[in-house]
């Protein structure tokens, strides 16, 4: 063999060694982020020799050396340049926008029901109504106050910012459908944040751009809601005011899309909101509220603590245990999910699948 | 184990390549048969005993043909058609019990059923990955044996090594034993060969991850919307997807399955020659999955009479041969029906047709034979023959009118734009004149001269380049982030 033709044939065993190497040696520091899932245990004898294979070939996957750098090179490069997310359940939007396709790993429904894919039957419709009037009339017969609330998704407020291909496909939503239903066909007050968001949104952007959810200042939106349906109960009660101007500030990492895609060092979030809030002088004036919430209640507490003493928090999709709250019952039951979960929220299991 | 996986790329390649070239001659060979055997056993386990079964019968019949060959005269010759029948019986049994079995149950079931019998049952059997292209190597085996083209194997080693060897058994190419007899010794690797080898595998893993890949989710999206709302529009642009999907995924391989070959000392042959510039059905099937067509028109068309016979019966046996041909490729109808299309437009070829097709304008002669091509890609993909039929109708306006976007809006993005132009032009016959540009000859770069050395450098550096761009896209593949932790 020529010498000269030794140096291709050398490199090639050299690189594809290397994942091997820094695997077992890890001289190189990878890039660290999380996937926000449990990478593949290292395999274990099972009795099959197939079991084996299989659980290696998973191990590997997860595990093999430089794979981080490699991932977020890739999505550098098809991100920055050819502007195509790597990841199906990220979608690019315009400009910095980035939005959620939940349903690409079956987490509720959000483009798919934007473009009107799996509009709900009347049954299901029925059968939703009939579960918030159960709950309400549970909650009602010990004197507790059930709220429901929705928070939209992204792409709901924002669609204007998703790609055109998705945005001319806009048609009727499930929370279009269920809100329609619940208004002619029940009188129960559902909170709808559609409305205060969208109107909040011509001033002050209220959902974050590299994120999934609404930013400080849409959470502060959306409480002034909450709050109005717990002052009709509780009429003495105030709201927290803005005191001064709201700031939207350019933060340096990005949220939690930017994440998916092992770039939140590379874009930066726009629509970081700061404000300060006045109100309750005498500190909490209720002892307890009961809050079932998903991610999207994480930006209420600090409304939400300046009102009520102790706040429980409930699996956002496990049924209420009415005995358990009725032992030590709350001044109010918060129920807050997100539009994406419609289904599973109000029927309370992840799984749920008969309306999907 | 896909050539286009982790654990191929980055475990079992480069620990196969160290410990090859590490002992003498004498133990290659044992260790490429162990290195086959753990190949296969890793995505197929206990189903490898499918192929020691076939090693084995097919060792047996061959020295059985081998004892009772030709030479030894009328009575020998019988003997040998007998054995070379009984292999024949034994290696398209397996393929059909494995491969075939539910096919002829459900359809069974289906006459039983009009008739008011009850229906059979069989269980469900798996078929293990690659028993169409090892039986079809077998078979190659015993025929050329029979033939006298070629000797039979004295120890099972070499027929394990021809059935099983790793860079061809799960998808080809199908090479026939008579060309491949000489690498199933000893074999001398040169360096242009390895380099030669290495070059078709990463430019191969590039058409699958690089090109293929994307054009999979457009073509997945189109046959997955529902009959009915499909309008022909992105019913066009899912089966054109779907046509040079299934070329860069299937060239891919091949140039993967050869480069590889060539880098352990194995001559494969070549699989494909830019098919979709054809201008014919005749001249698709002499450059589309080459070693298939070959294998058919040498072991079935010929000995039917090939164009030997009368006119009625060349058509017959083209139809015949395509049939078979279609449902080697998948048990069901659909497959069936893909395989009669080609033959009949072969049958219309030899007929006037096929005189003013030969006077037709160059441009027409190429939109005819990619009206057929793709149409038929239609019966290929298809769920089922209804599916079919459905897409078809709606390519040609008798599906929806609207209400298909959504199943596309998420799928299409701007990589398409840059990928769908780049798999156009890799359709067409530029490669090796780009390559020539670079290099003086394979691997030829020390003949002289530093504008010599720096192309080749240069060369050489954008394989490098799409070697690493091809482990991106691969770790990309591997990336399952969740938005929330999973437990």
């Amino acid at each position: 063999m020529k010498k000269l033709h030794l140096i291709p044939i050398v490199l090639l065993l050299l690189v594809i060694w290397l994942p091997f190497v820094q695997m077992s040696t890890g001289f190189y520091k990878e890039f660290d982020d999380t996937e926000n899932r449990e990478l593949a245990p290292a395999p274990q004898w099972s009795g099959s020799p197939a079991g084996l294979a299989a659980q290696i070939e998973s191990y590997v996957g997860d595990h093999f050396g430089f794979r981080p750098d490699l991932i977020r090179w890739n999505s550098f490069l098809r991100v920055m340049l050819l502007k195509a997310s790597p990841v199906r359940s990220v979608i690019l939007g315009e400009g910095s926008w980035l939005f959620y396709c939940s349903e690409a790993l079956d987490d509720g429904n959000s483009l798919n029901d934007y473009m009107g894919m799996i509009p709900l039957p009347e049954s299901e419709l029925e059968k939703l109504k009939a579960r918030l009037e159960d709950n309400r009339r549970r909650f009602a017969e010990k004197g507790i106050p059930y709220i429901v609330a929705i928070a939209p998704n992204k792409n709901t407020i924002y669609g204007e910012h998703l790609p055109v291909r998705i945005r001319s496909c806009r048609s009727q939503t499930r929370l279009d459908q269920f809100v329609e239903y619940m208004s002619k066909n029940s009188d129960m007050y559902i909170i709808d944040h559609r409305n205060a968001l969208n109107r909040a949104k011509s001033s002050i952007p209220v959902f974050w751009e590299t994120d999934s959810h609404w930013n400080t200042y849409g959470a502060y939106v959306a409480y002034r809601e909450i709050f109005r349906e717990i002052s009709r109960y509780y009429p003495d009660a105030a709201p927290l005011e803005i005191s001064g101007k709201v700031e939207v500030r350019q933060g340096e990492r990005g949220g939690d899309l930017a994440q998916m895609l092992f770039l939140t060092d590379v874009l930066g979030e726009g629509n970081n909101t700061a404000f300060e809030c006045v109100g309750c002088p005498d500190g909490p004036k209720f002892q307890k509220l009961v809050f079932r919430h998903d991610s999207f209640g994480d930006n209420l507490y600090p409304f939400l603590n300046r009102h009520f003493r102790k706040i429980q928090n409930i699996a956002p999709f496990a049924p209420f245990s009415f005995e358990e709250i009725f032992r030590d019952p709350p001044e109010a039951v918060l129920h807050l999910f997100t539009e994406r979960y419609l289904t599973q929220a109000i029927h309370g299991d992840f799984f749920y699948r008969d309306g999907k | 184990m896909l050539f286009s996986s982790v654990v191929f790329l980055f475990f079992f390649l480069p620990v196969l390549l160290t410990v090859y070239y590490l002992p003498s001659n004498r133990w290659r060979n044992c260790l490429f048969l162990l290195a086959s055997f753990v190949f296969y056993a890793w995505s197929e386990g206990g189903y490898i005993l499918v192929l020691f079964v076939s090693i084995a019968c097919n060792y047996l019949f061959g020295l059985w043909i081998k004892r009772h060959g030709r030479a030894g005269g009328r009575e020998s010759s019988r003997s040998a058609g007998a054995a070379l029948t009984c292999g024949l019986v034994f290696n398209l049994g397996l393929l059909a019990v494995f491969k075939y079995t539910g096919f002829f149950t459900a359809n069974l079931n289906a006459l039983f059923s009009l008739s008011g019998l009850p229906p059979v049952s069989t269980g469900s059997l798996y078929a293990p990955l690659g028993i169409s292209f090892f039986t079809f190597h077998a078979i190659s085996y015993l025929v050329d044996i029979y033939r006298g083209d070629a000797p039979a194997q004295g120890s099972p080693m070499g027929v394990a090594l021809y059935l099983s060897a790793w860079p061809k058994i799960l998808a080809g190419p199908i090479t026939q034993y008579r060309s491949a007899v000489g690498d199933l010794g000893s074999r001398n690797i040169s360096g242009e060969d390895f380099l030669y080898g290495l070059e078709r595998f990463i430019a191969g893993l590039a058409k699958k991850v690089l090109i293929a890949n994307p054009l999979s989710s457009v073509a997945d999206a189109a046959f997955a919307v529902p009959p009915g709302s499909l309008d022909a529009p992105n019913a066009w642009t899912g089966i054109v997807c779907y046509t040079l999907q299934i070329y860069f995924d299937f060239s891919g391989y091949s140039d993967m399955a050869v480069g590889l070959g060539r880098m352990f000392g194995f001559t494969f042959p070549e699989n494909f020659n830019y098919p979709y510039i054809s201008q014919s059905v005749k001249e698709f099937w002499r450059r589309w999955h080459i070693s298939l067509s070959t294998w058919f028109r040498d072991y079935l068309y010929i000995p039917l009479g090939g164009n030997r016979v009368s006119h009625g019966r060349q058509y017959f046996n083209l139809v015949f041969v395509f049939l078979l041909c279609g449902f080697w490729h998948g048990a069901s109808w659909n497959f069936i029906v893909w395989g009669a299309w080609y033959g009949l437009f072969l049958v219309l070829e030899r007929t006037r047709l096929g005189d003013w097709l030969g006077r037709a304008w160059r441009p027409v002669r190429h939109l005819y034979l990619l009206f057929v091509v793709v149409a038929g890609w239609v019966f290929f993909r298809a769920e089922n023959l209804e599916h079919a039929a459905a897409y078809l109708g709606a390519m040609f306006g008798f599906g929806g009118s609207s209400g298909s976007e959504p199943y596309f809006a998420t799928v299409v993005n701007n990589e398409l734009l840059l990928v769908v132009p780049v798999a156009l032009a890799l359709c067409l016959p530029i490669s090796a004149p780009l390559r020539s540009l670079f290099l003086a000859g394979p691997g030829r770069i020390e003949s002289a001269g530093y504008r010599t050395f720096a192309l080749a450098a240069g060369y050489a550096t954008a394989l490098g380049l799409m070697f690493v761009l091809s482990c991106m896209s691969l770790a990309g593949g591997t990336h399952k982030a969740f938005i929330y932790f999973k437990f």
